[in-house]
């Protein structure tokens, strides 16, 4: 008998199989993948070593300047002011947000009838885009026309100025941000909630533990991958803040809400056209988020075992 | 027919076909059909000249056979899309607002905008009646860059002094004569007292702008009310001499920042972040008794019955005058055509219908602001008199308020933080001395000594 006169590919042969064509199609995404992101990448890399400044007529050409674009920032004492402003603003939004995200998904989790319904309520404000938030609450905190110190004065607090004081515009933005994006804090740990087993806690209402002992020391350990993960989700995304800032204060009163992102803005494209510099304060706030990225994915591996 | 009678006929065919061409009839036969079909986009800030000139685009668009279309964008959306849009290749528009200090000198620098004494002079471009010497000369000159002698980059749609705003029922209620207040010390008393009467009512004494990025450019005008007679360098403004040295310590400039920071304490809650929509809807709104150092244009919307709740009660003053001078600052929007439109010619005559006689006494009644010589005299008796007579005073006084120079902006914005902590209260050598060492870093940095 004739054997088969096509051989089928043998094992070492990589063309033709199944390996082969996994890779190949592959390839369409990690073109698409290339061109929207790592040649931005590259290329913003490349501008932040040049001296690209719009402001002198510089728009058709760039001058190559090394390191100085990154030296220059080291000195730049409103580059760091906004870095400040940015992890306070970040610290005290995380906490706020951990803190009331977690408390609604405990108690969506434990309403039976109607959940849904709250549920819908809670996670409305992420529908809407972020500069509508501001602009919605640019409104609502005005000192004399706002809803929020009218409320106020029924109970007779006087008029505060929380877009106005430097004191209280980081706090106002916290609050703002809170509103808008907590539900992303509840809906993760909600998830988490819902896929425990309930057996642990019934054991543990058997042995006689009240509420708050069966939280602290079952469920809480138990939904601990959860919240880091929604910390540091949250948490790249509230350094990365813009539009809050941009909306409602523009950086003001004298830069106390001034942010990262808007200091590169008002640097390059939103104001002094220093685009070479402005690009080289990109890559360093990234590189800020890189690191505290790394710390927080650190901590959440040092957490006991399970 | 003899040869003489011939002549005599050749001769008095050619004399009425000579006649005939010399005759200004035919100048109505300028073309504006030229760039039929064609599509050209425009780019407007909101403003009160936008909304009149909108109303009247199916007029162009019938005349010449044009498509327009107009994109209006609040004014802090405007900034960034203007940018934008004249630093690429492909310019989302043809034809835009064009700010000279903000925008204009940038876009100058690179090549962003097009000269357009080309087109002003080509009869086959520009309709005889066009009249472009109508324009105020000053007005033009404020379009030339980079300096007074240069080509013209844009061509003015409004004009505006900076001035002073008050409720005349309010200081009439309080016994304050203003036609005595000389002094910015008189006007200072009287706010105090209408602060003292009002305040608790939800009316501030003062409006004006905070955190504008345009507030600078007000504040010129508080700067030139003490400067006197000074020679300063135009563009440079008071703020730089020859050598680039800074002047913030200037004892008129830091005068000039501490009536402005004064006067924000005057404010209401907020003025920190007011912009000029802000301080004009809250005069409007009857939130404020007195605007200061804002613009002229604003007489339009205060006077208008739709957008204002102090119709009849609006009085108008120029700046008062200091121990050192007296003088306030003048500015204009003008209409820019972007160099890399691909429709010029189209563009042109867009622009040309937009700053035409016709066009400049229809805006001109909404803005206060018209800048044709033409338009000035035919509505200036329709304005309120108080006005006239402020306005007319005020730009006897004024000197053109723009400031561009390479890091202009930053400066601007380092000035907007120093006026911020002076209304905060901080030390004003203090405050003043660290401008003058920020403004030292951005010359050495933007290498404008040469």
């Amino acid at each position: 008998m004739q054997p088969a006169t096509f051989a089928l590919p043998s094992r070492r042969s990589f063309f033709g199989s199944r390996a082969f064509y996994g890779y190949l199609f592959t390839v369409p995404g990690l073109l698409v993948a290339g061109a929207l992101i790592l040649y931005p990448l590259l290329f913003g890399l490349y501008v932040s070593l040049n001296d690209w400044n719009w402001a002198s007529g510089q728009s058709a050409q760039m001058t190559f300047v090394g390191l100085r674009n990154y030296i220059d920032l080291v000195h730049d004492e409103l580059f760091w002011n906004a870095l400040l402003n940015t992890f306070y603003f970040t610290g005290a939004a995380l906490v706020v947000e951990m803190m009331l995200g977690t408390a609604c998904a405990l108690l969506l989790n434990s309403v039976a009838a109607g959940s849904a319904f709250f549920r819908t309520i809670l996670i409305f404000p992420l529908m809407i885009s972020d500069i509508v938030a501001a602009i919605m609450w640019k409104m609502l905190l005005d000192p004399s026309l706002g809803f929020v110190n009218y409320l106020l004065s029924l109970v007779g607090i006087g008029s505060i100025n929380w877009l106005s004081d430097s004191h209280l515009v980081i706090p106002a933005i916290v609050l703002i941000d809170a509103w808008w994006q907590t539900g992303v804090i509840t809906l993760i740990i909600l998830a988490g909630l819902q896929s425990l087993p309930e057996e642990p806690r019934e054991i543990a209402r058997v042995d006689g533990a009240n509420a708050w002992q069966i939280f602290v020391h079952v469920t809480l350990p138990a939904i601990t991958p959860f919240l880091w993960t929604a910390a540091i989700f949250r948490a790249i995304d509230l350094l990365r803040v813009f539009a809050i800032v941009w909306g409602t204060t523009g950086g003001g009163p004298a830069r106390a809400s001034q942010v990262a992102q808007h200091y590169i803005y008002a640097q390059g494209i939103g104001g002094y056209l220093h685009i070479g510099y402005s690009t080289s304060l990109a890559v360093t706030f990234a590189a800020f988020i890189c690191i505290t990225v790394v710390i927080l994915l650190g901590l959440s591996r040092k957490g006991p075992a399970e | 027919m003899s040869l003489r009678t011939w002549l005599i006929r050749a001769a008095s065919v050619l004399a009425a076909a000579i006649s005939v061409s010399a005759s200004p009839a035919l100048a109505d036969d300028f073309n504006w059909k030229q760039a039929q079909g064609q599509t050209v986009r425009v780019l407007l800030n909101s403003h009160p000249w936008q909304e009149t000139l909108e109303k009247r685009i199916p007029e162009f668009e019938a005349l010449t056979g044009i498509k327009v279309e107009v994109s209006s964008l609040a004014e802090a959306t405007f900034w960034d899309r203007v940018t934008l849009g004249l630093s690429s290749n492909e310019p989302p528009f043809d034809v835009f607002m064009l700010s000279p200090n903000q925008t204009g000198y940038t876009g100058y620098q690179n090549g962003w905008i097009e000269p357009l004494d080309g087109y002003i002079k080509d009869a086959s471009k520009t309709d005889a009646a066009y009249d472009f010497e109508d324009i105020y000369k000053y007005t033009v000159d404020g379009f030339r860059l980079p300096t007074a002698d240069g080509k013209v980059y844009g061509i003015p749609i409004s004009l505006e002094t900076y001035m002073i705003f008050y409720r005349t029922d309010l200081f009439a209620e309080q016994g304050i004569d203003v036609s005595a207040l000389g002094t910015v010390d008189d006007w200072l008393g009287a706010l105090e007292k209408v602060n003292a009467a009002y305040k608790d009512k939800g009316i501030a004494a003062v409006s004006i702008r905070g955190q504008d990025p345009t507030m600078p450019d007000e504040l010129l005008a508080a700067v030139n009310n003490y400067w006197g007679d000074r020679p300063f360098m135009a563009q440079r403004m008071f703020y730089f001499d020859e050598n680039w040295k800074p002047r913030f310590t200037d004892p008129a400039v830091m005068k000039g920042f501490e009536l402005w920071a004064k006067l924000l304490n005057f404010g209401p809650p907020g003025v920190e972040n007011f912009t000029w929509y802000e301080v004009s809807n809250t005069f409007a709104q009857g939130r404020a008794a007195t605007i200061w150092f804002d613009a002229s244009v604003f007489a339009g919307m205060l006077n208008d019955p739709k957008q204002s709740t102090v119709v009849g009660k609006v009085g108008y003053a120029a700046v008062p005058k200091t121990e050192t001078g007296h003088g306030t600052t003048h500015w204009g929007w003008g209409l820019g055509m972007t160099a890399k439109s691909p429709v010029k010619d189209a563009a042109w005559l867009f622009i040309q219908w937009a700053t035409s006689k016709e066009s400049d006494l229809d805006t001109g009644k909404a803005t206060f602001g018209p800048v044709r010589a033409s338009t000035w005299a035919a509505l200036g008796g329709t304005f309120p008199p108080e006005f006239t007579k402020a306005a007319d005073e005020s730009f006897k006084i004024s000197v053109p308020g723009y400031m561009y120079f390479d890091g202009a902006r930053e400066v601007a914005d380092r000035i907007i933080d120093a006026v911020m902590r002076l209304k905060a209260g901080e030390d004003p050598d203090a405050v003043m001395g660290q401008l003058n060492d920020q403004a030292a870093k951005i010359v050495e940095a933007n290498h404008l000594k040469k």
